[in-house]
């Protein structure tokens, strides 16, 4: 594939709006294969509305998607979303729900070594409802990948998770997406996080893309690097920064 | 072991106190026979078969309304939960019908059907209908409408997200409308059969008030309670069976 003259991922004077409200706002972005996109921002700013449009759940009301050349009209194969709250079905133990989709018995096979890969092989026969909130959050993961998705959205999917929770699962995650090879766009409000795991940040202020930085560290980012501080630092002053702004003209 | 003992510490001392109240003349056996008088009229109608008979038709008109009428209330709230359509033709009439009390119409049933089974059974099945109905209904109208999507998500079609999603998302509220249907179930039998019927635990229960055998009609009113208990504890087998992963099941 000729990747320097299609971009796996495409936005295209991309808008939504519910009403009035204009939540998204001509929103223009290229994402290569392989890359990992953060996206930050505050509450409200249209982060997960973008991140549905990507999965196919909503329609855009201007401009489109295009992935691997082709206009996204509702959901795709080659699209798994993660949501926020994992969404496991309580009623299915932990294998039959990463193997809920999955027809061929080769593939039920497949989802039980996908536990074992997110750490999660000895719970295979437990309910959900006795899962710790981080392992829930693995089972959902595990479920998104025996899909092979080409294009893996996680939508604040460690928004519940204790801090120490967290370490382990932006590894666990970053692990697997360099063993899997998949694009992921990760929705976060957590600019650490983003520094973490991103080769990309991009900021949503206000529907519209406020900043979109290239991030070269190598892995394992390390908190104490001063450039991952540094890095930080940055991206939030320009979350605040514009802040400030708006209070000022106004 | 212990657990299992206590709650059958208060029934046991009710009996004892019955009994000896009776037999010590305190409470004439006119008002109330005695435990052990109801426990030997059993083993006598228990001989000559009647008992038997007479439970085994009243529970069989138990099982055939209730089946029949939850059957009905089960499709057509699966119906209606599942189709606007459906829901927009239907909703109004049931919700209507219900506002009538099912008892209310045993002197039409009787014109109807007079006293056989067909009564029975059309007065029990309306009975069942409603809390089935609702309940299925209900349950899958209010089925999580992020796991619907999620399920969208992850490739289910429109027949797996019901087997995968909503029917046990729904299953649930139908339960409890099984166990409410249950216990309508015995009540509208008891009706019935005390009214118009020439078989039955119930007509049992009438003709022994002909001849003021009081013990027999005891033993009727006890053999309801526990064929109501008995129905109930089916149901919660049921439950538990069924919702073994929900966490107020487990342990």
């Amino acid at each position: 594939m000729n990747q320097g003259s299609q971009a796996f991922l495409e936005l295209s004077d991309l808008g939504k709006s519910f009403g009035n409200k204009q939540v998204l706002k001509q929103m223009d972005l290229t994402v290569e294969k392989g890359e990992f996109v953060a996206v930050v921002g505050k509450s409200g700013c249209g982060k997960s509305t973008l991140l549905r449009i990507l999965a196919g759940l909503e329609k855009p009301t201007d401009g489109e998607v295009r992935l691997d050349g082709e206009t996204v009209k509702g959901q795709n194969k080659k699209v798994k979303i993660m949501f926020q709250d994992g969404r496991l079905l309580p009623w299915k133990k932990v294998k039959d729900n990463v193997a809920l989709g999955l027809k061929k018995e080769e593939e039920k096979k497949e989802a039980l070594q996908m536990l074992h890969q997110v750490g999660l092989s000895d719970r295979a026969d437990e309910w959900p409802a006795v899962l710790s909130g981080g392992q829930k959050q693995r089972v959902a993961l595990a479920r998104a990948l025996v899909h092979h998705p080409e294009l893996l959205l996680l939508d604040e999917p460690l928004g519940a998770l204790d801090a120490l929770t967290r370490l382990e699962m932006h590894e666990l995650i970053r692990n697997l997406w360099e063993e899997k090879e998949f694009t992921a766009v990760l929705v976060t409000h957590d600019v650490e996080e983003a520094v973490a795991l991103a080769t990309r940040v991009i900021l949503i202020d206000d529907g519209e893309i406020a900043l979109n930085q290239t991030i070269k560290m190598p892995f394992p980012r390390k908190k104490d690097n001063p450039i991952f501080a540094k890095t930080v630092t940055n991206i939030l002053n320009h979350i605040m920064g514009r802040n400030s702004e708006l209070k000022l003209t106004r | 072991m212990r657990k299992s003992f206590v709650p059958w510490i208060v029934p046991m001392l009710l009996l004892v106190v019955w009994q000896s109240l009776s037999s010590t003349g305190l409470l004439s056996t006119r008002v109330l026979p005695n435990p052990v008088d109801i426990v030997k009229s059993a083993i006598e109608l228990g001989k000559s078969g009647l008992l038997f008979e007479n439970i085994w038709i009243s529970f069989k008109r138990a099982a055939l309304g209730f089946l029949v009428g939850g059957g009905i209330g089960f499709v057509l709230g699966l119906m209606n939960g599942l189709s606007r359509v459906s829901e927009n033709l239907l909703d109004t009439t049931i919700q209507m019908v219900r506002n009538i009390p099912h008892l209310a119409l045993i002197p039409i049933v009787i014109l109807w059907f007079g006293i056989g089974e067909e009564a029975k059974l059309f007065l029990v099945a309306l009975g069942t209908f409603f809390p089935i109905y609702l309940n299925t209904y209900h349950g899958i109208r209010t089925v999580d409408s992020s796991l619907i999507e999620m399920g969208r998500v992850y490739g289910l079609g429109k027949r797996s997200l019901f087997w995968n999603i909503v029917l046990p998302g729904a299953l649930p509220s139908i339960l409890v409308g099984i166990r409410f249907a249950l216990g309508i179930t015995w009540v509208t039998l008891i009706v019935a059969e005390t009214i118009a019927s020439n078989s039955g635990i119930g007509y049992m229960a009438m003709n022994a008030r002909e001849f003021m055998q009081l013990d027999v009609v005891i033993l009727s009113i006890i053999l309801y309670a526990i064929l109501g208990k008995l129905s109930d504890f089916a149901a919660k087998l049921a439950e538990k069976q069924c919702l073994k992963w929900h966490p107020n099941y487990q342990k």
